[in-house]
């Protein structure tokens, strides 16, 4: 057994003792959670920092506000979600209960990632631990020092049973995707996606699985430039460009294209200084890798600004690229890095065409004035998400489920979402336990509804029958259901003759004196029931009366 | 040589062209969609009875009648459904609109299983026609009767650039699973759903898989045996066992089961009368593999109800088997036929417990007067 099956099993052993069925112990998990994010705050700053050169200012409101938020809401908002949802009945439910039973659904595996190393780990945990989980937490090795600090941290405020942290790289992913869960949540990228969904699918487990994609920023002719251009520079570059929901591209007429260069490099300036090596808000790349990976793609383009990078600090600076062809490889790959590419497009039209030829992505944006623009961008193509006239913002949003489609991804979480997706939303009836009067027409035999004459024997009524010898339609086994009007007769099979007659008003009458249980129960015919005969319309009798 | 090759690249264009976007052209297929009931309900019926010998009754509440209510259903909330969902703002949002936009998927696989030939496969391609995809259509290959009506004559209610039944069996399932699907929603058993997950994962598919499992029932003391035993094998027997849902064993006392047994008798009795096999109202074993795999069955524990089967008509009678063995083959796999065995437990809490052992199932019923 694997030291990894001995943690998935004491968590396990743990999540079915039932201590965290009681919203009492989750909101205490959070709040243990919340105090332990307060105290060690510099720490976490101090990771971030080490990790991936971001400052205090972007640590926090970058990364720890988001999970603060998201435990506050969750605190709020549990004993509202965890109640049983009373749902709309149908005719035949009136008497009942119909509810969703929201239930945790065991042992969920947290795969976190490395550019937003705290948020991206630790906000899925939050929904996980509020739908009453035990979570298994795998930080992302190559964000080194987070990883290290959870694995500490963690342990000295949560319940060290149903939230341990395991560590590793690849070949430790691996061999925990073995162990059976319940849920796993998954960030990463498209390749690391198929190798996830591949072990869940083992164990028939559900996957939430957030990718990436080349995220798509359409910039109008007619909109507001200054403003637009500084948005998206602050998106893009945020982070050095290494976030899931950045503009990756920009789409643009070409008439526009050298403003919005003009306009972005003043941004960056205003944002950077001129030399954003020198600026403790820009960040570094993860690793020489990635590095090499970046640059790489600025090869054989038009640089209008940037394009220079130090490896020994994996330092890129902030990159602007013109009249990118959109074959080359900085449009193949998702650059996440601080390069921005522009391809010019002729139309709205073309652009919508050059989106949907793509994978869809996690994000969308379009900028404009015009509302039209907006509305035509987002019903003719498709992302995970998308904001119109900002970047990024939407995943802010906690009641915006946040999460991809097709290559970008599949579930979704933040706020609400996370909780449901965390939880079995279970389906349930419950009935009275009375009397089976109500619920006899549902048993065979089918009780014959006849629709006869008032008063008068059905059988005199009869045109004919699928047995020529039976004249009677209680007597007959076969079968004429139709809603067609002209038709009002329905006959139906039965198992032994019916003791009801309504043409005599509901008397019993004695088994009809066959010589043989065949007589009354022939055998089901073999040929198209669409030779039955018609049968003259009659009123309806029913005959439960 | 792919024979799915043309057909899912017309599927694929029609997708990208957006004729499926108008709520007209939606309405206009789930309109199809319930002309197609109506018109054939006598094809389907006998398509029925050949697959399944299901009686009329059956095929009415469980078939036809729940794939035009849920037609009808999606017809009259459609422009709802469609409709963009406003969400809470933050403050910091408070200025801006913020919503949820429903849009297709795009290219939908559904996988029908044989046993609700009818419900299991309409009832989905609603919920996939609804958002406006394009739909591939597999029905099962067991149910030969319905799979020919809804090969020949479904596609001429729909939209034939949008929508297409395709055939085959196990080899061609997987040939079909190769391709790329936008959503794939399967019908079936655990072992193949795993397979379908997994072919899944290669194109990152997100899948719905209705499976299936041993779905308890369990029964308090303090109950009337005979409206429980009505109930019981009323969804027990129903289609001949060959339910997902359906209660595959009872959980319950050695009195409670002294008091149900001569009840289910008496319910099996008035259900289907002294000699079940000529009761139209019971069903037949889709397959000669299931009928062996459940006449096997039999043997377990001690029969006290039924125990016949009849291998031309594929007829097993309504049993009820008692001193079963949790380790006997009848307790470990999903019966889906007219068996029903009965564990002996001593209470509440060890029903819990017998039940919490074994894997979650699709279903659980109990029967108690108690909250």
């Amino acid at each position: 057994m694997s030291k990894f099956s001995e943690v998935v099993q004491r968590a396990r052993a743990a999540f079915n003792s039932g201590k965290t069925r009681p919203l009492q112990f989750r909101i205490q998990q959070l709040e243990a959670l919340r105090r332990m994010i307060k105290d060690h705050e510099k720490d976490i700053v101090g990771a971030l920092t080490a990790d991936l050169h971001k400052n205090e200012w972007n640590a926090y409101y970058e990364e720890v506000v988001y999970v603060l938020e998201e435990i506050e809401y969750m605190i709020k908002k549990l004993p509202e979600w965890a109640v049983d949802e009373p749902v709309e009945k149908t005719s035949q439910t009136q008497q009942d209960e119909c509810y969703i039973h929201s239930e945790p659904l065991g042992v969920v595996l947290i795969i976190g990632t490395w550019s937003y190393p705290f948020t991206i780990t630790i906000q899925p945990v939050v929904g996980a631990i509020a739908a009453g989980n035990a979570v298994v937490i795998k930080p992302s090795e190559l964000s080194e020092n987070m990883a290290n600090l959870l694995a500490t941290m963690i342990p000295q405020y949560l319940d060290r049973d149903l939230y341990p942290v395991i560590d590793g790289g690849v070949p430790e992913t691996t061999e925990v995707l073995k162990e059976r869960f319940d849920h796993i949540l998954y960030t990463g990228n498209t390749a690391g996606g198929k190798i996830i969904m591949m072990a869940a699918a083992k164990h028939l487990t559900p996957v939430t699985l957030g990718l990436g994609g080349k995220n798509p920023c359409y910039v109008d002719k007619d909109c507001d430039l200054d403003i637009a251009c500084r948005r998206i520079a602050w998106g893009k570059f945020m982070n050095n460009g290494q976030t899931c929901a950045a503009p990756d591209y920009i789409l643009c007429d070409p008439s526009i294209q050298n403003q919005i260069v003009e306009k972005l490099k003043k941004s960056l300036k205003e944002f950077y200084g001129e030399d954003a090596k020198k600026s403790r808000d820009y960040g570094r790349i993860i690793n020489s890798q990635h590095f090499q990976r970046v640059m790489g793609l600025m090869e054989g383009q038009k640089v209008a600004y940037g394009g220079t990078g130090d490896a020994a600090t994996r330092y890129i600076a902030p990159t602007i690229l013109i009249d990118v062809d959109p074959q080359s490889q900085v449009m193949q790959e998702e650059i996440f890095g601080p390069v921005m590419p522009i391809v010019c497009v002729r139309s709205l039209e073309e652009a919508i065409q050059f989106i949907s030829q793509r994978e869809k992505p996690l994000a969308l944006y379009v900028f404009s004035l015009n509302d039209k623009v907006i509305k035509k961008m987002i019903a003719e193509t498709s992302s995970g998400g998308v904001t119109a006239n900002d970047v990024v913002v939407h995943t802010s949003v906690h009641s915006l489920p946040y999460g991809g489609v097709g290559n970008s991804g599949m579930g979704s979480y933040h706020g609400k979402k996370s909780f449901e997706t965390f939880s079995h939303r279970r389906s349930c009836l419950v009935r009275p336990l009375l009397n089976d009067e109500s619920l006899k027409a549902r048993y065979p035999p089918s009780l014959a509804k006849v629709r006869g004459g008032g008063g008068g024997c059905p059988r005199d009524q009869a045109a004919g029958s699928l047995w020529p010898n039976r004249t009677c339609a209680f007597l007959s086994p076969c079968v004429l259901f139709t809603d067609e009007p002209s038709l009002k007769w329905t006959w139906l099979p039965r198992a032994a003759p019916l003791p009801l007659c309504p043409a005599l008003g509901g008397l019993f009458l004695e088994p009809p004196s066959c010589s043989s249980v065949d007589q009354c129960m022939p055998p089901l015919p073999s040929g198209p029931w669409a030779s039955l005969p018609q049968v003259p319309a009659a009123p309806l009798l029913d005959i439960d009366q | 040589m792919d024979p799915f090759a043309d057909t899912l690249r017309r599927l694929r264009e029609a997708c990208g062209s957006g004729r499926t976007r108008p709520a007209e052209f939606r309405a206009a297929q789930l309109k199809g969609l319930g002309r197609f009931l109506r018109d054939n309900k006598q094809f389907l019926q006998e398509a029925l009875v050949q697959d399944l010998r299901k009686s009329v009754f059956e095929a009415e509440l469980s078939e036809l009648v729940i794939c035009q209510n849920e037609v009808d259903l999606a017809l009259k909330n459609l422009r709802t459904w469609m409709k963009d969902e406003p969400v809470a703002k933050s403050l910091f949002a408070r200025l801006d609109s913020a919503f949820v936009w429903k849009e297709p998927l795009g290219l939908v696989l559904i996988i029908a299983p044989w046993n609700y030939p009818v419900h299991l496969t309409l009832v989905p391609l609603v919920g996939a026609l609804a958002p406006g995809n394009c739909m591939v259509l597999k029905p099962s290959e067991l149910s030969k009767g319905t799979e020919k009506v809804l090969a020949k004559v479904l596609p001429q209610y729909l939209d034939q650039n949008c929508f297409a039944v395709v055939l085959g069996g196990p080899p061609e399932t997987r040939q079909l699973l190769e391709h790329k699907f936008d959503y794939i929603f399967f019908t079936g058993n655990p072992q193949v759903g795993r397979i379908v997950m997994a072919a899944a994962a290669k194109h990152l598919t997100p899948v719905t898989l209705e499976l299936g499992g041993k779905s308890p029932c369990y029964v308090d003391d303090d109950c009337d045996p005979q409206t429980v035993a009505n109930r019981v094998a009323w969804f027990r027997y129903f289609n001949s066992g060959q339910t997902c849902v359906a209660p595959d064993y009872v959980l319950c006392s050695p009195d409670t089961q002294e008091r149900l047994l001569p009840a289910l008798q008496r319910a099996i009795t008035r259900f289907y009368g002294e000699d079940p096999q000529s009761s139209p109202s019971l069903g037949r074993i889709i397959s000669e593999k299931h009928f062996r795999r459940l006449r096997g069955l039999l043997g377990c524990g001690r029969v006290v109800i039924g125990g016949q089967s009849d291998e031309r008509d594929r007829y097993i009678a309504p049993t009820v088997l008692v001193d079963v063995q949790e380790t006997e083959p009848v307790m470990q796999e999903e019966i889906f036929g007219p068996i029903l065995p009965i564990v002996n437990v001593r209470s509440l809490d060890e029903a819990i417990d017998f039940i919490h052992r074994r894997e979650k199932t699709l279903a659980l019923h109990a029967f108690s007067n108690s909250n």
